[in-house]
């Protein structure tokens, strides 16, 4: 396997479109958003990108939610978005080198990188299985 | 034509570049045995209710553990299993058991297989975690997408390590202060 194979850009991972909420929505409504893609698709993202003014802001992942919400019993109907997020996620461009997104990934032990454009829009969204399937590609078979 | 000669001199030297040693992982860095690399992950009873599941998920700081019966594995439950399966759809769910909600019979690797092989199940079944056991199918620990992009990390440390690691936040900075 060769190194170069990183240095690709990122858009060769075929990126998500991600799926995104408005910082004021409730945090039930975003739940479900996040629960009928993930069983439509079979396989979510796992995340929710927080925009507002179609800017992103923030993020939601499962284990955000794990840990901010569930583990400490809030009541999910009275939250928004907002109220949970990880403000000002670490974002990468697709043009970027996948290479980012692996030293992202693991110093900031991430499992998503949002992906923007010039203006802080969210244009997609990458995680860390979408770089182990692209890696499988290039070593051998099972 | 000078210009091209100069454009194909380039880009042999950049491909001379590229192919120096060092740039590849090797085949054997790729092959080592998954016991290598694989992390402790704790267990829980078959049974065990889905708070004993969520607190060992926070104080261990870890998205997916095994659910056990007579030491062999049962199952695994993760996070997406709680928030997909329990999250505002059951009113009181803490104390119901994990057996509901979790996967049975994961697929399983042994010790010995090598990562290349846990790379291409991961690929191909879309899964984050493959759980190592022994041949009496008790969990020994457990390989996930997180540790493998770790490692491969390590064995690139030539072109990974000397990126700086928040490369865009630093430039959108320079741009909003210019």
């Amino acid at each position: 396997m060769d190194v170069r194979i990183l240095q690709e850009a990122i858009h060769h991972l075929d990126p998500h479109l991600a799926d995104r909420v408005n910082i004021e929505l409730p945090l039930a409504e975003a739940v479900a958003q996040m629960q009928e893609v993930t069983s439509e698709h079979q396989r979510g993202m796992g995340a929710l990108l927080v925009t507002q003014e179609d800017k992103l802001i923030g993020i939601i992942t499962e284990r955000d939610l794990v840990r901010r919400v569930i583990s400490q019993k809030r009541d999910i109907k009275r939250l928004t978005a907002g109220q949970v997020m990880t403000a000002q996620p670490e974002t990468l461009t697709a043009e970027d080198p996948i290479v980012f997104a692996l030293n992202l990934m693991h110093f900031g032990h991430y499992r998503h990188i949002p992906l923007v454009d010039e203006e802080n829009k969210p244009v997609g969204i990458i995680t860390s299985k979408d770089i182990i399937k692209y890696i499988s590609q290039f070593i051998k078979s099972i | 034509m000078p210009f091209e000669s100069f454009v194909d001199d380039e880009i042999s030297t950049m491909q001379e570049q590229l192919n120096e040693s060092g740039r590849a992982l090797e085949t054997h860095e790729i092959q080592v045995p998954l016991g290598s690399i694989m992390h402790h992950v704790p267990s829980v009873l078959s049974g065990a209710s889905v708070q004993d599941v969520i607190n060992l998920m926070v104080s261990h700081d870890i998205g997916s553990i095994f659910v056990v019966s007579d030491e062999s594995l049962k199952g695994i439950i993760g996070e997406r299993d709680i928030l997909l399966k329990v999250l505002n759809k059951l009113g009181d769910y803490a104390n119901l058991s994990v057996d509901h909600f979790m996967k049975c019979d994961p697929l399983t690797l042994k010790p010995e297989d090598l990562l290349d092989t846990a790379i291409q199940h991961m690929a191909q079944g879309g899964f984050r975690h493959i759980p190592i056991v022994d041949d009496q199918h008790r969990p020994l620990g457990m390989v996930s997408v997180r540790h493998i992009i770790s490692y491969l990390i390590e064995h690139f440390p030539q072109e990974v390590l000397t990126l700086p690691p928040k490369p865009i936040r630093n430039a959108m900075r320079a741009r909003e202060g210019a």
